[in-house]
Order: structure tokens, then sequence, then C-alpha cells
């Protein structure tokens, strides 16, 4: 009997001990206080989303908290926390995934507040939309990332063409590519990253947009893979690809190295993002040769596409202080914010802004603006599994379409009946 | 007249006996090569990480302004890792010593069972876990990351920890007790310090793995001042929207690789030791 009670003194100590270490450790962030809001935030917007919080705290009582997630575990890692009830009080979450998380319930209404806001017409249309599910709006515009065309001035000297004349026709656009290949020296006319499907949304979607055509129905009810324009889209890169105008790489590159055969100089042409221009201008290890930026073109002379990517601002349901979330994000669409935004070189959301924050810095601005005004983006509730997902339909379909064996056609058919089916499943 | 007999038993003999012994099986200059060989194999990648270090890269590496403090993740990786550890090691010591000296019935059972849960990968748990961290208020806290990183560092402590006992007399212990020393006064004087290696090699392979441990720390911390250093760093090592700043991630790589190298090299004897502890007898 005494050696029974000698273990439950040991076992009460340790529990003691732990007790105490618990409440040692767990001092991050005890009880609410009536004026913190937490926010989170990818890790590639630490640059300036510390600024941005710093700049909110002088000036509100509200006091914001940021923490930084890893980009590629941001939606599981949110997806947990609002399932367990510890989600933070404001999200800054890429734009494509706000209509599921909408839909599954983990983000609060904020209708209200929206329609009180007096420059919401002056946002960027393809982020306000992202936000709208069923009757409610669920987030706000923030920050954006839109897709142009890059290309190499110097390869375009080199092979003949006008490097003030970018291509205004994807005819035009495998033209140049064609002809920068056949200028010899290892180089090529086009790169793209053909085994990941983010990139490729962001990239090769443009085209079918510019030309009218879509990959989803507005309302994300139907697919669209079958359509003539996605049939244009694929054969021009699967005649790009036979032809040898492409790098060996782009087959299985996943995104890390198309970018860096651009920065090296040796492609012509590549579709990518705002972001883009930090790479190529770092000081160290930049381009070291001219390089322009140009829309997005279509089928047609005049069309132009571009996916508008970046970070909308949504206000989880299960936040402690909705109020104080509703300020940040109010302050976030404003004035202050997106000059900050703006001077850490992320494209603001403010359409009415652009002129004077973004295009003075650099003329070349303009093209991205341009971008914003038509960008779009696939609206689904199921964009990951659809889209982003390297062994979804969309990247199963590129792989198929573009290195397959088999024709355009019988990859298209087959993302199409399997796409539909997917949607079917989820909006019913 | 009987001469020949021993004749021929005297030609058998020494070929009988003449095994080639202290033959060795290669030259020493050819081990010498094959360990060079290795030795540049494993110190390549390091020699690469620490060529991509550069002042800047250290500098940005500490500097705080986006938010995010190297030296308090650290602070936070020591806590979680030595506490995890303590938590590892106390436990598989006993019950190592429980599975290898004070058998009853179903504990063979009871033992697979423990090395069953091996085979189950704690991101399929991690949901889980985290409902439970949160319904008793160890959510979002170091403490409640450490008891689940001890946790999943048990199987194999456990099974290294009842290899050492196991190969330990049980001549030695029935001494002890004659000498009136209980089953744990046993254990604690006489048996552990025999098993001294095995425990190094559980708190070191613990220390190891809690160290490095990026997802768990990821799912269960919500508040970024409360990141261990390999959460950290992969943040701070991105740079752009799409890429990594190889420079920056090597930094952070060597100020997390540093104090592992450090502690295995001062440990690292009693380490082989443990890891054949109760394999060879």
């Amino acid at each position: 009997m005494r050696r029974y009670l000698r273990t439950l003194a040991a076992m009460g100590a340790v529990a003691a001990v732990g007790i105490a270490l618990a409440g040692c450790a767990g001092s991050g962030s005890g009880a609410e206080s009536g004026g913190t809001v937490t926010l989170w935030a990818r890790d590639s917007q630490s640059r300036f989303m510390q600024q941005l919080a710093d700049a909110f705290n002088e000036t509100h009582d509200t006091q914001v908290e940021v923490t930084l997630v890893p980009a590629s575990e941001y939606v599981q890692k949110f997806g947990t926390a609002a399932a367990g009830g510890s989600a933070p009080d404001i999200a800054s979450i890429d734009l494509v995934y706000v209509p599921y998380f909408a839909s599954v319930g983990a983000l609060k209404d904020i209708k209200e507040d929206w329609d009180a806001l007096s420059y919401k017409d002056d946002m960027s249309p393809g982020h306000v939309a992202q936000g709208v599910y069923e009757d409610g709006v669920y987030s706000v515009p923030f920050s954006a990332d839109v897709s142009a065309m890059f290309y190499n001035k110097d390869l375009f000297a080199a092979a003949g063409l006008d490097p003030e004349a970018p291509p205004t026709t994807m005819a035009e656009v495998q033209a140049a590519a064609e002809q920068i290949t056949a200028s010899g020296d290892g180089n090529y006319g086009f790169v793209f990253s053909g085994a990941c499907g983010g990139c490729n949304i962001f990239s090769m979607t443009p085209y079918i947009w510019a030309s009218g055509g879509d990959v989803l129905s507005t309302d994300g009810t139907e697919a669209l893979l079958d359509t003539q324009e996605v049939t244009d889209t694929l054969t021009q890169y699967r005649d790009l690809w036979e032809g040898g105008a492409m790098p060996e790489l782009v087959q299985s590159d996943s995104g890390a190295n198309a970018g860096d055969a651009f920065k090296a100089g040796k492609v012509g042409i590549m579709n990518w993002g705002t972001f883009f221009i930090g790479a190529l201008e770092d000081e160290t290890d930049g381009a070291q040769f001219e390089w322009d930026v140009a829309p997005i073109p279509g089928a047609e002379d005049g069309q132009i596409g571009s996916f508008a990517g970046g970070d909308n601002l949504t206000i989880p349901s299960g936040s402690k202080n909705p109020e104080g979330a509703w300020e940040f994000l109010e302050w976030a669409t404003g004035e202050e914010a997106q000059t900050i935004l703006a001077d850490a070189g992320v494209m603001p959301t403010r359409l009415d802004l652009l002129d004077e924050l973004y295009i003075s810095q650099d003329p070349r601005f303009q093209v991205f603006a341009d971008a914003l005004a038509v960008g779009k983006v696939p609206y689904s509730v199921i964009e990951n599994e659809l889209f982003n997902d390297p062994n979804g339909v969309w990247s199963t379909m590129i792989q198929e379409a573009v290195f397959g064996t088999g024709t355009v056609e019988e990859a298209q058919a087959k993302a199409q009946e399997a796409a539909q089916a997917l949607l079917d499943e989820a909006n019913n | 007249m009987t001469t020949t007999v021993p004749e021929t038993t005297r030609v058998v003999l020494p070929h009988a006996t003449e095994t080639p012994r202290h033959q060795p099986i290669m030259p020493a200059i050819a081990w010498w090569i094959i360990a060079l060989c290795l030795a540049v194999l494993f110190l390549y990648p390091i020699y690469v990480m620490l060529s991509r270090i550069g002042i800047d890269d250290i500098a940005k590496i500490f500097d705080t302004s986006r938010g995010l403090s190297v030296w308090q993740s650290a602070g936070n990786s020591v806590f979680v890792s030595l506490l995890a550890t303590g938590i590892a090691v106390v436990v598989s010591t006993m019950a190592g010593y429980a599975f290898a000296k004070l058998p009853y019935r179903g504990s063979k059972v009871a033992f697979f069972v423990t090395l069953v849960t091996f085979m189950v990968p704690f991101q399929a748990i991690i949901t889980p876990l985290y409902l439970v961290l949160r319904d008793i208020g160890l959510q979002n806290n170091l403490v409640g990351v450490a008891l689940v990183l001890a946790t999943f560092n048990l199987p194999l402590g456990i099974f290294l920890m009842r290899n050492s006992f196991a190969a330990i007399p049980s001549t030695l212990e029935e001494a002890a007790q004659i000498d009136g020393a209980t089953a744990f006064g046993a254990m604690w004087r006489v048996m552990l310090p025999v098993a001294a290696p095995g425990l190094v090699s559980t708190a070191l392979l613990a220390f190891f793995a809690t160290w490095n441990e990026f997802f768990a720390v990821l799912i269960l911390i919500t508040d970024q001042n409360l990141y261990t250093l390999p959460v950290s760093i992969g943040i701070l090592s991105v740079d752009g929207n799409f890429g990594v700043n190889f420079g920056l991630m090597m930094t952070g790589v060597a100020v997390t690789v540093i104090p592992c190298v450090i502690v295995y090299l001062v440990l690292q004897k009693y380490y082989v030791a443990g890891l054949l502890g109760g394999a060879l007898k």
C-alpha cells in the first residue's frame, strides 16, 4: 500500500511539473485581449507583411500579430486549424482557394461591411469574383500577381525579329519561338513548367481566355476542357515541343527550373508573373540581357488575357475578434496599405490607384495593369483537385496532349469527362 | 617395418592444419582508398552547404525585421528537443526493462503492438492529435509538441532499450536482488550502467528526430513566436514568390546542423556500441 501511495505521489509531482511547464511555454497567446488580431500569411509575403502590420499597429488601437506559414503547407494548416476551432482572426489566402473555404463554412460572410466600402467597384474584378459564394461575400482583394509574356530582346534581335514589336497573336508567338530556335547557338524559343498544374493555369490559360474561350463556366459548374480554344492552345504547345522549340526540362519541370532557364538567357519567350521581375532584376544573379514584358495574346490581334492571381484577405468563421479583423481588412484595401505593397514591389489590387502607386515606378508595369483589368480566375470549389494537383485532371491533360503519344483531342475528351464528373459530385 | 604409417600421417597432418591465417583480404592501401571515397561521398554535401553561405546570408537569416527571430526559434527547438528526449528516454528505459526482464502474460503481444506503431505514418494521425491537444489545453504549446514528439520516438526507444537490457545476463540482476535491491533499484544501480550505450543511442536518436521535426510543429503551433528552427528556416529561406534562395537556406541548415554534429561527435563511441547492443551476444 505504501508503495502505491509513493507511486501516486510521484505521478502527482510529474503532473504538477507538466502543468507548470505548460504555463511557462504557453505564454505566446493566452486569452484574447480586446484589441489583438492574429493574421496568417504565406512565407512568400514575408517581405511586406510585417511592415504592413507595423504600419497598422502604429495608427490603431487594435494590434495585428503576424504568423508566417510555409506556402506549400498553408492550405492544410489552415484547414486543420479551421476544423479544430483555432483559426486566426485574419487569413491571407491564395485567391483560388477562397470559394472552397467559403463553401465548407470556414469563412465569415462579410457582405454588409463589403457593400459599405466606397471603392469596392475599383477593385480587381478577378479578385472580387473569387470572394463571392452563393449570396455572400467572403473575402476582400489584397495583393495581385498577374501573368504576362516575358521575352528576351537580345534573342529576338539575334534571330532577326524586332525586339520592340513583341508577338500580338498566338500564331506570331509560335513563329517567333520557332525562329529563335532556328537561330541556333543552343537557344530555345519557348519554355513552361509542364508538370506544374498551378503554373499552367497561370501561364497557359490566358491564351484560352484571350481567344474568347474558357476552361470552366463562370459559375463553376461546367467543365469546358474540350472546347476549340483549348484545342488550339494545346496544339500550339505540342507543335513547339515536337519541333524542338522547347528545352527537354519542360516535360518534367514542376515550377522550379523554367524561370531559371529564361533568366539564363537561353530562352526567347516565357509567360510568367509579376513576381518574376524581382528575380530578373536581382543585383547579383539577375538577367544579363535585355528583356521586356508584353500582354499574353489570343488568336486574333488585339485580344489579351491574363490570370489575376494573388491573395485575398478573409475572416475565418472562428475569429475571436471579427470587428478588429474587419478594421484591418478595410485598412489593407485602403490607400496607405496599398502604397506599402506597391513600394515593396507587389502589385496593388486597387485599379484606381495603380497609375499613381505602381506604374509610376516602371513604364513596363502598364502591361500588368492592363492584364489585371482583364484578369480571370477559374471559379471552383474544387480548384485544387482540378488544376493545382500535380496528378489532377488539368496536369494530366497537359502531359498527355503536349508530350503524349495520343492526340490532343483524346487527352481533352478524357479530361473533360473526368473534370465534369468531379464538378457534378462537388456541386450536388 | 611399421615406419610407413607414421610417414603417411606426417604427410597428411600438415595439410590439415595449414589454413591461411592472418592473410588480409585486401592490402591496407585498398582499405584506405575505400574509406577515403566514402569520406568524400559523405563530406561533399557538407562542403557544398558551407560553400553557399555568404556574409549577407548570415545577416539576413538573423535579421528580425520580417517578424521571425532565429534565436527565439533556436530556443524553442532546444526546449522541445530536451523535454521530448527526456520523456522518451525515461519512458523507454522503464518500458524496455519491463519487456526484457519482467515478463508477464501477454508482454510479448504488448511489445509487438508497440512495435507495430512504427508503421503508422503520423501525418495520418496529426489531425486527431491536434484535437486531443486542443481538448487538454496544450494546442499551440511547446509542451504539447514535446509530448507528441516523445510519443513518436517511443517505439524505437523501447526497442533499443529492451535489447540493451536483454543482452545483460539475468544473474547480474539476481545478484543485486539477493543483496536486497528492489526491482527498480536493481535496474537503476546495476543494470542501467551496463546498458549505458543503449541509453545514449536512444537519447541521441530521439534528440535528432525532435530537433529536425518540421511537420508536427508546423501543424500544432499556430503562433510564429513558438516555431522551432526547421519551420523558421523554411520560411526565412523563401525569398520571392517562386523559388528558394539557396544561400539563405544553406545558412539556415548550417545553423540547424551544427549543434547535431557537436552532440554526435561527443557521444559517438557510445552511439555505435548502443546500436550493436543486443545484436551481438
